[in-house]
């Protein structure tokens, strides 16, 4: 390996081999269903591994899926995603895990782990019992939302004014100036309008938190988002959500911002970090 | 308003909390690394959109130190 790029030869050699694993889709409390009948990644069955007050949704494998295409890899999150929605529909709120978890060993490697852990884990679906996660993406008008700042702010038209009336050199510099508060001003105006959103939204929620924004990949095709966005993820129960509703659509009126309401998923981003046998975290 | 759930928004939606986000499993026993897929190193780089060659070569020598370690540990 040289300057940093690792070649196939490489990556092979450091590629972990497993004889029998399990990959975890979510865990579950399986008193409240039966049975889960859907088709896991690449096709494989799905079952569950129950102690009794949990259960993981899981499938057999002896290969981990990290030589794939952006198509297939494509395919093995949705595929994912619909066996934890699944589960959710039959079981109620599961534990997500994330994609790709893969556990080495067969049926007794997971319940034992399940029974190491089986506190921890129960303690959490009984948090997020009823709850599920809905994500709220504001896509800003770039355009608009400099307008609106613009419309809006004496220090912006004291500046205009200033640079009507500067020579060349000084025209520069207060243009440069212009730029950077109408810049703050727009990411204040935006901070400013999702914390409000949020406060609206809190009464009828059990969480809201704002999401990364600039954490952002892209699998779609021909995804051209080059726009900026905000997004706020809540936990709510199903019976807040024509009220969290009702309340976007009074935000909807706003003319900086197009606002995508999607949900109910899996609570991804409310999950906690579980530990191994000893506990440790 | 109602909320959406079809399919094309599942993916756009939810590639950065399935990549990202859901319980993680801290312990010996789990293969894959916990803090990123295993995706192979070229599609990681490109569908994090990475534009330049540097990026680029900065995460592969992340990514293959990860494994590395990873794999260590599991020796």
């Amino acid at each position: 390996m040289s300057d940093g790029i690792v070649t196939s030869r490489d990556q092979a050699q450091d590629r972990p081999e497993i004889d029998d694993g399990r990959y975890l889709y979510c865990l579950v409390d399986p008193d409240q269903g039966a049975d889960l009948r859907v088709e896991g990644i690449d096709g494989q069955s799905v079952y569950l591994i129950n102690i009794g007050d949990v259960a993981a949704v899981v499938h057999r494998c002896t290969q981990i899926y990290d030589d794939t295409s952006i198509d297939q890899l494509r395919r093995r999150l949705l595929t994912h995603h619909n066996v934890v929605d699944q589960a959710g529909d039959r079981f109620g709120t599961p534990i997500p895990l994330r994609f790709h978890t893969i556990i080495e060993g067969d049926d007794t490697a997971v319940s034992e782990w399940l029974r190491d852990q089986q506190e921890e884990i129960t303690d959490a679906l009984s948090t997020l019992d009823g709850a599920w996660e809905y994500r709220i993406r504001l896509n800003w008008d770039d355009e608009a939302l400099e307008r609106h700042v613009s419309e809006n702010s004496e220090q912006l038209d004291d500046l205009s004014r200033r640079i009507d009336q500067a020579g060349a050199g000084k025209k520069h510099l207060l243009e440069k100036e212009c730029e950077r508060v109408r810049r703050e001003q727009v990411n204040a105006y935006k901070e400013t309008v999702v914390s409000d959103l949020a406060d609206d939204i809190s009464p009828d929620a059990r969480q809201v938190d704002l999401a990364d924004a600039e954490e952002t990949v892209s699998l779609a095709a021909g995804d051209g988002d080059d726009g900026s966005h905000s997004q706020l993820v809540v936990l709510a129960s199903c019976d807040c959500e024509s009220t969290i509703g009702d309340r976007l659509d009074e935000f909807a009126d706003c003319e900086t911002a197009d606002i995508q309401f999607t949900g109910p998923w899996a609570p991804y981003s409310f999950v906690p970090e579980f530990g191994d046998h000893n506990g440790a975290k | 308003m109602e909320p959406s759930k079809e399919p094309e928004h599942a993916l756009v939606e939810l590639v950065d909390v399935l990549l990202r986000d859901g319980a993680v499993i801290r312990a010996d026993i789990v293969v894959t690394v916990a803090d990123v897929p295993l995706i192979g190193i070229s599609l990681q780089a490109a569908i994090a959109g990475m534009a330049t060659m540097t990026e680029y070569g900065l995460l592969e020598t992340w990514d293959h130190e990860v494994r590395k370690s990873a794999a260590g540990n599991r020796a």
